[in-house]
């Protein structure tokens, strides 16, 4: 491993082809085993002439998601927007929360066993009750999707802030900083890498709790797509909804990701 | 580290404030300063809890045992795999990327398609929950079993330790933290996958019973569903918790209780 590094520091700019052929070499395996199994699907589906409710060809899929892109891209835009903005309340409530847990010892003592134990109860339960008190709207799937998904970004900035060095906040007690000010400047750009850990979380939550929601009632969006398709018996929509969601799913992940190595980069170099 | 009096105090603080909480609630609902239609008083939702217990017994016995079973099931077909990708270099090459992916992707959303396939029984509850569960026993299997210090694996092999024996006796207890990790992510995500394929199937178990008494607007039935389903969720982690605490013990190793970790806040 460290001899493959210095060789990149030393060798000239086009024996670092190699690299780039490795990686290739890399990525060749898991994508030739996902077409692999991409044939195998369509030509086990074709040749045992499996009914296309139960299980339709990846072709199938395709043309579906080719026929049906307009209609899908309305309904996973409308869920894409719910997902982002539950995201950045989440982040907003989840930071907020484990601030005041630092800044007051009491209310860390009274709450945080409660966050705890709400953390492990299975929230997605609570996901009817989300429609009796907000309607069948976007509101109520977005403050599901929320209550969902703050706890990962709560324990991560609450991680985060414990993990400050007692020597940092010290020096900041020393140079007379008060307690906001070592929280801005110091505590939390400290806490960012765990909080990066808890936002990667509570983005797939976030879509969870956006497509529940839509499940449960709505009238609009990816998850209520998905149920009219299952009501219908249109498998080959299902799929192509799921395709869409997925892509989505993996875009806002990667966000986050590349997020977490930006400012991984900007802290530690 | 913790003076006595603080200890006491980190015990009976939240038990205060708890017993506050649920106290200000029932006097909110009980006042009506807040709807009943919206909000079940606590004291109301524990009567219906208790006192339909008989009615609700087989959909707690059903919840449960679905979800029991699942986490056996998935945790033991987790850790095989996991396994198999350690020792298999180019299946686990190939399969790995999907692998991430699928752990990233909203699985919940294929509930109705297991609905289409396997039609609305418990098998259908059992495989959405198990291909919920899976992903991440795996995933932290593989991770665990990876991760053994590379200085011990030297000493081993100039010791000529056998593969069977490096496995068993090195790699495994070197693993146990993290696959009790992806064990804890599994449970609750087991309970998960049922609680939701209940929501979508509609035939039994506490999920059926909390969409049925929210579409006839019977908060307190709805809140005496919720509070069986936390229970059953707070009791299977916590046996997770004691399972992981007993082998730490016996293979004396230092007892971590990680508890809030963000990887393991349930949906």
């Amino acid at each position: 491993m460290s001899a493959e590094a210095v060789s990149a520091h030393v060798l000239p700019a086009w024996r670092r082809l190699d690299d780039w052929r490795r990686m290739a070499a890399g990525a060749a395996l898991p994508a030739g085993f996902i077409l692999i199994c991409l044939v195998a699907l369509e030509t086990l589906a074709r040749v045992l002439a499996v009914p296309e409710v139960l299980f339709p060809p990846p072709s199938r899929v395709l043309a579906a998601l080719a026929l049906n892109a307009s209609t899908l891209c309305y309904h996973a835009a409308l869920s894409a927007s719910q997902v982002l903005a539950a995201l950045v309340i989440s982040l907003l409530v989840g930071v907020a929360i484990a601030t005041v847990f630092t800044l007051s010892r009491v209310i860390n003592d009274m709450f945080a066993p409660l966050f705890v134990v709400l953390q492990i109860i299975p929230k997605i339960a609570l996901a009817p009750l989300f429609v009796v008190w907000f309607g069948p709207g976007s509101l109520s799937h977005l403050s599901f999707a929320v209550c969902l998904s703050f706890f990962p970004i709560l324990a991560g900035a609450r991680a985060g802030f414990e993990e400050t060095s007692a020597d940092a906040v010290r020096l900041c007690r020393a140079l007379r900083a008060n307690g906001w000010q070592t929280l801005i400047y110091v505590k939390l750009p400290m806490a960012l890498p765990q909080l990066f850990v808890g936002a990667k979380v509570s983005t797939t939550l976030c879509i969870i709790g956006v497509v529940l929601g839509e499940f449960v009632s709505a009238r609009a969006g990816i998850g209520w797509y998905i149920v009219r398709a299952a009501a219908l018996s249109q498998t080959a929509n299902i799929l192509a909804a799921l395709a869409v969601l997925s892509l989505f799913g993996l875009l806002i992940y990667g966000l986050v990701a590349a997020g977490e190595t930006m400012v991984r980069r900007h802290m530690f170099g | 580290m913790q003076k006595p009096s603080g200890r006491a105090r980190r015990i009976l603080l939240p038990l205060l404030n708890c017993g506050g909480i649920v106290l200000l609630w029932q006097l909110a609902v009980s006042h009506r300063w807040i709807s009943p239609l919206s909000l079940a008083a606590p004291f109301e939702a524990a009567k219906v809890a208790v006192g339909s217990f008989n009615i609700l017994l087989p959909h707690i016995l059903a919840t449960t045992y679905a979800t029991l079973l699942t986490f056996v099931l998935s945790s033991a077909g987790g850790m095989l795999l996991g396994a198999l990708l350690m020792h298999w270099r180019t299946f686990r090459l190939a399969v790995y990327p999907s692998l991430v992916m699928f752990q990233l992707l909203p699985k919940i959303a294929l509930a109705p398609l297991f609905v289409v396939w396997f039609g609305v029984n418990m098998l259908s509850r059992l495989s959405f929950a198990g291909f919920i569960a899976f992903f991440p026993i795996v995933l932290a299997t593989l991770a665990g079993l990876r991760a053994t210090d590379p200085l011990v694996l030297n000493l081993c092999r100039s010791l000529r330790a056998s593969p069977a024996q490096i496995f068993w006796q090195v790699r495994l207890p070197y693993a146990v933290p993290l696959i009790m990790s992806g064990l804890k992510v599994g449970m609750t995500l087991a309970i998960t996958g049922v609680i939701v394929s209940e929501f979508v199937t509609v035939q039994s178990g506490l999920g059926y019973i909390i969409v049925f008494a929210s579409s006839n607007l019977q908060i307190d039935l709805m809140f005496a569903a919720l509070g069986w389903v936390s229970l059953i969720g707070l009791l299977s982690y916590g046996a997770v918790l004691l399972f992981e605490r007993i082998i730490l013990i016996w293979l004396g190793a230092p007892v971590t209780a990680g508890l809030s970790r963000p990887g393991e806040a349930a949906p």
